[in-house]
């Protein structure tokens, strides 16, 4: 067992989580033991392709999945086992203790309702307080997350709204109970560029200032550096390197981070053409037996197809690798 | 030993020679009416609202904006999906629609084709891989043996062996590879300018790689000049020869690719790139180079499109529209970039920016 | 390098290997649908036995005799009773069949062809045309599809013939509907504008490009039309407003048999039970269609 903290308990703990699809005849293993913690007020950056199964690792800690989905490991938020909470209990881990922010506002907001009420809402399911109060605190919220003229914006509805205005309302309604964790699934990947920064930088200002916790979903290499305190890469549904995101993305030790972070640089090689990574994302149709990158890495040894590596700690400080052939050991 | 696709049926020949730009466009403009409620006011959205430039031989002009900038717009102008309100489009030398010595929208047709954005829709879901890269090609009359052979070998090029991808459906297919489809299809009649609109934009950074090379390799081979849309700001740097920024339907800015990625002019383009998270994370932006979203075209006042989100907007750039102004190799439509304009931040922005250039 | 010299030089490029087309694959997922597979069955059998009607009614459906009228189930020589006057219930049934199911089939068939056409038309006209044909084909929304169905063959008059013109009115409308939302929906789509791109004409375009994709959700709801169609059959025909007497049919034969309610009931349900069987049977193949038209299911 890992701790990747060094500030004590951590708020959040995944200790071998995994989710497991009902498809057709067969199963899609989405997740296959993935093992995180997260420190309060810290940040960290999941990164991974498409079918990584980083959007479900997030959803999973919410317990946000389709009835055909089967969860196992363990998860714990503030030392409580998360994985046996009842719909109650769901119900109040959900916003007060955890908040969420997801990829497309539009989806996730209802329409008929002004983005007032629906902050509202948001507040008074976890506290008990007069409407007019609640109201006050979503007006709080709007200028919090800088919405101009937010007194006439409780009054609107969600689709008069731009796209940057849009998310920063999912966002005043994921803090309107003031959770300790905030999980955010690839909220900037449907914005423009100059949008984009404004509300990461938000994010960013808003986790400092009430000492939330984040964990941030995305693809996308730069956007993670901006937020993410650490980083943990995703593929074939397991963590396969986590570490400090200057020293993950300057050495990576793992050749599926490194073929990806140099892709995002646009590197060349000897012949001037782009690198890529060869061959296709693994079929999850089954449990991996061995490293499922193994296919396609340019270092595969024979261990590699043989037996799964596990997410062991390599000399430098907080920074652990799933690989029988890393970098550093040349 | 590269199999040249080009036949003698297929495809337009090289008129103009290589002095003479391949695509130039003059004055183009796109306005859609719209309808703000049942009895609201009929307003127009000026999606393109005279954009004009020109295309080398050989080049690949590539085009970033944001939303509501008129990038894609002016691709479906260009193919005429879209009819164009005004303006002129003129293939190697011949105008769209004029006259005898014009280009009929056909011959157009067959000398400019479009790669689309990967999405589910960009192939039909219930043909066979082969036959959507065969259509172009019996649509243009050709018979369906020599058609059936020229989409084996289109498929065999991009890299999808005909045998084990000609008869299969687009959802069996990954990404990469509809993205290959498209290209293969885009590529059937010969043209000599390909459009990318968004083409790798919905790939994984792994897979883009590959589909940036493969469209690399096919340039240099058949000679083909590209026009490559995306919102990624650095997939455009790393293809492009030249860079057009378009802002609320009209180009900021348009000169070579480093240029203008390295010493922008125009303020929308400074703080698009000072947007761009940088892969290292000691460069953290710390605040945002620009407030508020990119707005919608509806009915824009006289002056400045950028002006509402300018922190260098004067009482100039209200009143007047900023003509394109040639700095170097670059066009920038900035008053801050003409003298004479009466900016009064002209004369140092200009010294600042023709100095970088004399640095580098 | 010549197109023959490629050709000949490479033979792996030639002509990719025929594979199932599209039709074939549904004809395949269809079989493996069990339901689906049943509903045909059942189906299947209606239908052949209608059509063999003169080969395995026991009785002649016309002839009847008082003495043995609303004979109970599992009358000897009358296997399914008989009715009011006499006349054997399991050969009116046999070959009402006949009738019922082209009262069924007939006007869905017919209105699919016209308003699918019309329909496909419009969702790739202009806003004139288009307009055109919407609102006039609203102006046949103003009337519930029965009330439109009795007041056309009220017009038109008794027989079979007229059954079938006014079903098909009332039916022309909701087909062409569902077309042309479904070409709007399709005409949108990225590789519709990929073939406007090229030298296509409007004509090749609509038939290779939309026509295989809207057919889709258009035979899906005609399909379910049918059942529809038959039981508003079977209605006009239960009112008086089809096929005269005594002409074998479901409907009418419900409404003969409504006063062996008293006597026999359960003769009375038994055109009703086919009624119900058949349109079941319907909507189920219909659904199973639904399923293996889509495309998005992945085959195992």
């Amino acid at each position: 067992m890992l701790d990747f903290t060094n500030q004590g308990t951590p708020l959040l703990s995944l200790r071998d989580l995994s989710v497991r699809f009902r498809k057709g005849k067969g199963h899609v293993h989405a997740v296959n033991g993935v093992d995180l913690d997260l420190a309060p007020g810290e940040t960290v950056g999941l990164l991974g392709e498409s079918g990584s199964g980083k959007s479900i690792t997030l959803r999973s800690i919410m317990r946000l999945l389709p009835d055909s989905a089967a969860l196992g490991g363990k998860i714990s938020f503030d030392g409580q086992d998360v994985t046996q909470l009842n719909r109650r209990g769901l119900r109040s881990l959900r916003g007060a203790g955890i908040g969420m922010v997801f990829q497309e506002p539009l989806v996730a907001m209802d329409q008929t309702f002004t983005v007032g009420d629906q902050i509202v809402e948001a507040i008074r399911a976890h506290e008990t307080i007069s409407r007019g109060e609640a109201r006050k605190r979503a007006l709080e919220l709007l200028e919090l997350v800088q919405i101009p003229s937010a007194r006439r914006r409780l009054d609107s509805f969600p689709q008069e709204l731009s796209g940057g205005m849009r998310q920063r309302v999912m966002i005043a309604v994921a803090l309107a109970a003031r959770p300790r964790l905030l999980l955010a699934d690839e909220p900037t990947t449907a914005l423009d560029v100059t949008v984009q920064i404004q509300i990461l930088l938000l994010l960013r200002e808003i986790q400092r200032e009430f000492g939330m916790a984040m964990i941030f979903v995305t693809h996308d290499i730069g956007v993670a550096a901006q937020v993410s305190d650490r980083l943990a890469v995703m593929y074939g549904g397991r963590i396969v390197e986590s570490g400090p995101a200057g020293q993950l993305l300057a050495a990576p030790e793992h050749p599926y981070a490194e073929g990806l972070i140099s892709a995002a640089r646009g590197h060349r090689d000897g012949a001037g053409r782009l690198m890529g990574i060869p061959g296709r994302p693994p079929r999850l149709e089954q449990a991996p037996q061995g490293c499922s990158f193994a296919p396609r890495c340019p270092r595969a040894i024979a261990a590699c197809a043989e037996s799964l590596p596990k997410l062991t700690a390599t000399g430098r400080t907080d920074h652990a690798v799933a690989c029988y052939v890393p970098t550093s050991r040349g | 030993m590269t199999q040249h696709i080009r036949t003698e049926s297929l495809g337009l020949p090289d008129v103009g020679g290589p002095a003479q730009p391949l695509l130039i466009v003059r004055d183009l403009k796109k306005h859609f009416p719209v309808r703000s409620g049942l009895m609201g006011k009929a307003e127009k959205v000026h999606a393109v609202d005279g954009v004009s430039f020109r295309i080398g031989k050989g080049e690949t002009l590539g085009i970033v904006g944001e939303s509501g900038c008129g990038k894609s717009t002016t691709t479906r102008l260009l193919l005429d999906l879209t009819r164009r309100d005004a303006g002129e489009i003129i293939f190697d030398g011949r105008g769209l629609g004029g006259g005898r010595d014009g280009i009929s929208l056909k011959e157009l047709r067959r000398g400019m084709q479009m790669v689309f954005q990967d999405s589910s829709t960009s192939l039909n879901p219930r043909a066979r891989i082969l036959d959507i890269v065969m259509f172009p090609l019996r649509a243009a009359g050709v018979d369906r043996t020599k058609a059936r052979d020229r989409a084996s070998m289109l498929l065999d090029r991009v890299g999808l062996h005909p045998h084990a991808f000609g008869h299969r459906f687009a959802h069996e297919l990954s990404g990469g590879q509809r993205q290959r489809v498209n290209i293969a299809r885009a590529l059937a009649t010969a043209p000599r300018l390909v459009i990318l609109d968004e083409a790798v934009s919905a790939l994984d950074k792994s897979v883009e790689a590959d589909v940036l090379n493969l469209l690399a390799d096919l340039k240099a081979e058949e000679g083909l000049t590209y026009l490559f849309i995306s919102h990624d700001l650095g997939v455009v740097r790393e293809v492009s020869d030249r860079v057009m920024v378009m802002y609320l339907g009209q180009i900021a800015e348009i000169g070579p690719a480093e240029t203008i990625y390295d010493r922008p002019g125009h303020p929308y383009t400074r703080a698009l790139l000072a947007a761009v998270p940088s892969l290292d994370p000691a460069k953290q932006i710390a605040e945002p180079p620009l407030k508020g979203d990119p707005p919608n075209p509806i009915n824009p006042e006289p002056g400045c499109r950028f002006r509402a989100r300018c922190p260098y907007a004067e009482g100039v750039c209200k009143a007047v529209d900023p003509a394109p102004v040639p700095v170097g190799e670059v066009e920038i439509s900035c008053h801050m970039c003409n003298r004479a304009s009466g900016h009064s931040q002209a004369a140092d922005w200009l010294d600042a920016l023709t100095k970088e250039t004399a640095d580098a | 390098m010549t197109m023959t010299q490629l050709q000949s030089a490479s033979p792996s490029v030639s002509a990719a290997t025929k594979a199932p087309g599209y039709w074939r694959s549904v004809g395949q997922r269809l079989m493996r649908d069990r339901v689906g597979i049943a509903s045909a069955l059942v189906l299947l059998a209606i239908v052949v036995s209608a059509l063999a009607a003169p080969l395995i009614a026991p009785h002649d459906p016309n002839s009847g005799s008082v003495m043995t009228r609303l004979s109970p189930i599992g009358t000897p020589g009358h296997l399914l009773g008989t009715d009011a006057t006499g006349r054997d219930i399991l050969s009116r049934l046999i070959w009402g069949g006949r009738l019922s199911l082209l009262s069924g089939i007939t006007p869905v068939v017919l209105a699919t062809l016209i308003g699918g056409t019309l329909g496909i038309i419009a969702g790739m006209s202009g806003r004139l045309v288009n307009g055109i044909i919407m609102r006039i084909t609203d102006i046949f929304f103003a009337f519930p599809s029965i009330l439109l169905a009795v007041a056309i063959s009220g017009v038109l008059g008794n027989g079979l013939g007229n059954t079938l013109v006014s079903l098909t009115v009332v039916f022309v409308p909701q087909v062409l509907r569902v077309a042309e939302s479904a070409t709007v929906q399709i005409a949108r789509q990225d590789y519709v504008d990929a073939a406007r791109a090229t030298t296509a004409s409007r004509l090749l375009i609509m038939t290779s490009q939309v026509l295989p994709n809207v057919l889709s959700p258009i035979l899906i709801f005609a399909t379910s039309l049918i059942a529809v169609s038959l039981v508003v059959a079977a209605g006009l025909n239960f009112i008086g407003l089809g096929v005269a007497p005594p002409a074998a049919e479901w409907g009418s034969m419900l409404n003969e048999l409504r006063d062996a309610i008293y006597i026999n009931p359960t003769l009375s349900i038994l055109p009703g039970v086919m009624i119900v069987a058949t349109s079941v049977c319907f909507n189920l193949l219909s659904d199973s269609l639904g399923s293996a038209m889509n495309i998005r299911e992945t085959d195992k």
